[in-house]
């Protein structure tokens, strides 16, 4: 249905598509600038494996895109949580179960898109991307959805405490991208940047899979980040289960 | 000269037909075939300075596309409109300046402000000056009963109290025609109520020519000694309200309470039935007849309670709306001539 | 009085209303007018984050140093301020407007519909970190890059920043007026936004064939470039010329985009 519904519009679709691309158009010329008045590698990229980065992060960025949370305030501000406590459906596989549902079809696209890339890159580019690196990167990546998925949820206990958080949810979501990985990678920021980031889930969820899938990260690495990864998920969880039940507590007593 | 005078205006517009199914999404996607919807067509009417003329139809008859061509809102497809001499759709300043349009559902008070603030920004955009600003403020919101409210956030105020903030912001430049697009929807009675006496005063005193459109009934039946009633987009009837049911006339409905339930088929003999229910009962009986008829049943039945009525205007026009919704010329037996408001029966419509 | 002052006047004092009225609503929604620094605070992290990278590269860009540069990207984060200061809620809520129909009744105001359509939202919040920050890299920029801090070189910089919110309005007014003809615009805002992004960076860095476009066709880059490059003593003599035409030209054709777009609202809808 939604898919039918943005065909009906046909300008709005087309456009909202081109947006996409935009941004990518503008580092990609900056990237062709820098490296036009230099032609040794920069911070460790050559060329060829900046535009590469800068493709899959675009595309991977937009793997981590959410919008749930926004639903999860309005469920705690309208009250339309009392459903949940009452029914034997437990809220967070719920919202996890949807999410899946609604951003399934585009994870698939966005992983195609991601593969006719890759794919491209290495025939003509001439990038180091091999069959195993894409297998370990699109573990990662289903992990990073799962880490992402679990990040938002984690945010969005906050409504119990604060009427109003759509601006928190929004400039959150924008530092996100610049500290994923999503703008720039984040080795270019410096090696105190990238190791201060290094202890935060943010660089597991684009910088971590888009290195993966450029065969930059060979075994100890590549072990130690799944296993930030998964660190991250434990901590996430016990984080959001008593979040949310000292939410709870709060959104009881009030009565809601 | 009258002040609003509409000459065989029409009006059409293309539209696209939403079907079904993803394949004709995707056809959609290259190529749509517009159809064509006929909102008014060819309706003509003239409304003289002072009057104030009730607007009426079914929902999508074409009232508010009518009032949106007058206000210069809306081009028309053909036909000639004239208000207070200007053609609406030239969109003049100095035509803008001399009406006003107020819409129920629309507010051109800004919403987290006091209403105060919205007046103060009609009195710039209109060259209102200071004193005649004030003084009218003043009246306005006398008459209304709305002083307190000027200083209100317009969102904390209710539907009707709104409402009255609407017309003074609408009347700030003393305009002399008045647009009103069902000006008391969703009101309570109070607020209709006031309304409804604050316009009367208007087109009494300012001599404000008024042409409104509504659903409530009571409006224009309180408010319009003229009625124009259009349906489909054509204009059905033009005359006085009274005599909408003027055709309905010849019959009269008898109501009779009984002691005991009595069987529909006996009931028949008096006249139509309308309706039996336990030992209420509804008859429609033929004018000429209603005499002698009462009589029978007076004697022959059960008879507790017992009244006539006049077949009421709201039937009238319900019978109106079925003809003139019909799209065959068949349909609406009343011939009009609009240059002298005659209206002639061609025939009792069943 | 000529009464092209007076009516000059007129509308000064109604746009001083808008500026009130906005002011009032923006103390109303307090956390809205918090949220919009807040989130404009997360786009600056991003603007900025162009320019670190850039210093840490530390080479010069198609002939711009990082500190020229940096006077670019202050260009154009001020630029950003101001249109989502003075126009991008307007623009957005255009399509509102003419969905709801509240279009309809400024139609019988006797003032221009354009002015009061367009410009009656003023969000002073959005504009509060971005001139900030960006005037901090202007002059930070500016005095790096060796940029004489005459009033000459001020003025000129001001100047091309004031034509370059004239074009900021006439290119992004003109896609949001398709609004007239379909209902839905979420995709045109997202699509022109992103185009306003293209000057995120010097457009020198862009192909010579972009560089044409986006100067001459669809002219974003007069929007921000100017600015730099005029104090910076690299501005051509035709992009001096087409800097100073271009608005005019334009503005003519976004109000005409606007006459045939009005006319077509009134004849096609009912």
């Amino acid at each position: 249905m939604g898919f039918m519904h943005s065909m009906e519009y046909r300008t709005d679709f087309a456009l909202s598509l081109l947006s996409g691309i935009f941004p990518v158009g503008v580092q990609l010329f900056l990237w062709n600038a820098v490296y036009g008045s230099s032609q040794e590698s920069v911070y460790g990229y050559t060329k060829l494996e900046v535009i590469g980065y800068t493709l899959l992060a675009a595309l991977f960025a937009k793997m981590m895109a959410t919008g749930f949370e926004y639903e999860i305030s309005k469920d705690i501000k309208d009250g339309q949580l009392s459903k949940f406590i009452v029914q034997p459906i437990r809220y967070g596989p719920y919202r996890l179960s949807r999410f899946l549902g609604e951003k399934g079809p585009q994870l698939i696209v966005l992983a195609v898109l991601a593969g006719i890339a890759c794919v491209l890159l290495r025939n003509y580019a001439g990038l180091d991307i091999t069959g195993t690196g894409l297998l370990l990167c699109a573990a990662a990546l289903i992990v990073s959805v799962l880490l992402n998925f679990l990040i938002y949820y984690c945010l969005s206990t906050v409504s119990f405490w604060l009427l109003e958080v759509w601006g928190i949810f929004y400039t959150f979501a924008l530092i996100s991208l610049l500290a994923s990985g999503g703008v720039f990678p984040i080795d270019m920021f410096g090696p105190v940047v990238q190791q201060a980031l290094g202890v935060l889930p943010f660089p597991y969820l684009v910088f971590f899979p888009v290195h993966i899938a450029l065969g930059r990260v060979d075994g100890d690495a590549l072990l130690q980040g799944f296993g930030v990864q998964f660190a991250w998920i434990a901590v996430l969880i016990a984080l959001t289960g008593a979040l949310w039940r000292a939410g709870l507590r709060k959104y009881e007593s009030a009565g809601g | 000269m009258p002040a609003i005078i509409v000459d065989r205006l029409s009006k059409s517009f293309d539209y696209y037909k939403k079907e079904a199914g993803l394949s004709h999404s995707f056809r959609n996607l290259f190529y749509r075939k517009p159809l064509r919807k006929d909102a008014v067509t060819e309706i003509s009417f003239r409304v003289e300075e002072a009057e104030m003329v009730g607007f009426l139809g079914p929902n999508g008859a074409g009232k508010t596309t009518t009032l949106k061509m007058l206000t210069g809102i809306l081009h028309p497809t053909a036909g000639e409109a004239s208000v207070l001499g200007y053609v609406p759709w030239e969109r003049r300043k100095a035509f803008k300046k001399q009406f006003a349009i107020v819409m129920g559902q629309k507010s051109q008070l800004w919403w987290d402000l006091p209403a105060n603030e919205s007046l103060m920004l009609n009195k710039c955009i209109y060259e209102i000056e200071d004193r005649s600003f004030g003084r009218i403020v003043g009246e306005l919101s006398e008459l209304l009963d709305v002083r307190d409210l000027l200083s209100v956030q317009v969102r904390r105020l209710s539907l009707g109290e709104r409402m009255k903030l609407e017309l003074i912001a609408a009347l700030l430049h003393e305009p002399k025609v008045l647009f009103l697009d069902e000006p008391t929807i969703g009101l309570d009675l109070l607020s209709q109520r006031k309304i409804r006496e604050f316009l009367k005063t208007l087109n009494r005193e300012r001599r404000t020519t008024v042409l409104l459109t509504s659903h409530n009934m009571n409006d224009i039946v309180d408010l319009c000694k003229r009625t124009v009633i259009i349906n489909g987009g054509k204009v059905i009837y033009d005359g006085d309200l009274a005599k909408v049911n003027g055709w309905l006339d010849q019959r009269k409905i008898v109501r009779v309470s009984l002691a005991e339930p009595v069987e529909r088929r006996r009931l028949e003999a008096y006249g139509i039935v309308r309706s039996v229910e336990d030992v209420e009962a509804v008859l429609e009986v033929e004018k000429t007849f209603v005499k002698e008829q009462a009589k029978r049943i007076l004697d022959d039945l059960p008879v507790v309670d017992f009244t006539i009525e006049d077949v009421s205007i709201e039937e009238g026009i319900a019978q109106l709306y079925r003809n003139g919704g019909e799209e065959n010329e068949s349909a609406p037996e009343i011939r009009q001539d609009v240059r002298h408001g005659v209206y002639a029966l061609d025939g009792v419509p069943d | 009085m000529v009464p092209w002052l007076k009516e000059g006047r007129r509308y000064l004092r109604i746009y001083l209303f808008f500026l009130k009225n906005s002011v009032i609503s923006m103390m109303e929604y307090r956390i809205n007018f918090l949220f919009g620094i807040l989130i404009e605070i997360g786009y600056l992290a991003i603007k900025f984050s162009y320019v670190y990278v850039i210093y840490r590269i530390g080479v010069s860009v198609n002939g711009l140093t990082p500190d020229e540069i940096l006077l670019f990207v202050g260009a154009f984060t001020i630029m950003a301020g101001l249109y989502s200061m003075l126009f991008h809620s307007n623009f957005y809520m255009l399509p509102e407007h003419v969905r709801t129909g509240t279009l309809d009744l400024m139609m019988t105001k006797p003032v221009s519909l354009q002015f009061m359509a367009t410009l009656r939202s003023i969000q002073i919040g959005y504009a509060v970190p971005n001139v900030i920050g960006g005037t901090a890299m202007v002059v930070w920029g500016w005095r790096e890059a060796g940029v004489p801090a005459t009033f000459g070189n001020v003025s000129l910089f001001v100047l091309y920043l004031l034509i370059g919110l004239l074009m900021t309005y006439a290119v992004f007014l003109a896609p949001q007026l398709i609004a007239f003809w379909t209902v839905k615009t979420n995709g045109i805002n997202e699509a022109s936004n992103a185009l306003f992004d293209f000057n995120q960076m010097p457009m020198a860095i862009y192909s010579k064939w972009i560089q044409r476009v986006g100067t001459f066709f669809i002219p974003v880059f007069l929007i921000t470039n100017l600015s730099p490059l005029s104090v910076l003593g690299r501005l051509t003599s035709w992009q001096l010329a087409w800097g100073l035409v271009a608005p005019v030209v334009f503005l003519a054709l976004v109000r005409w985009i606007w006459t045939a777009a009005v006319r077509n609202y009134a004849s096609a809808s009912s």
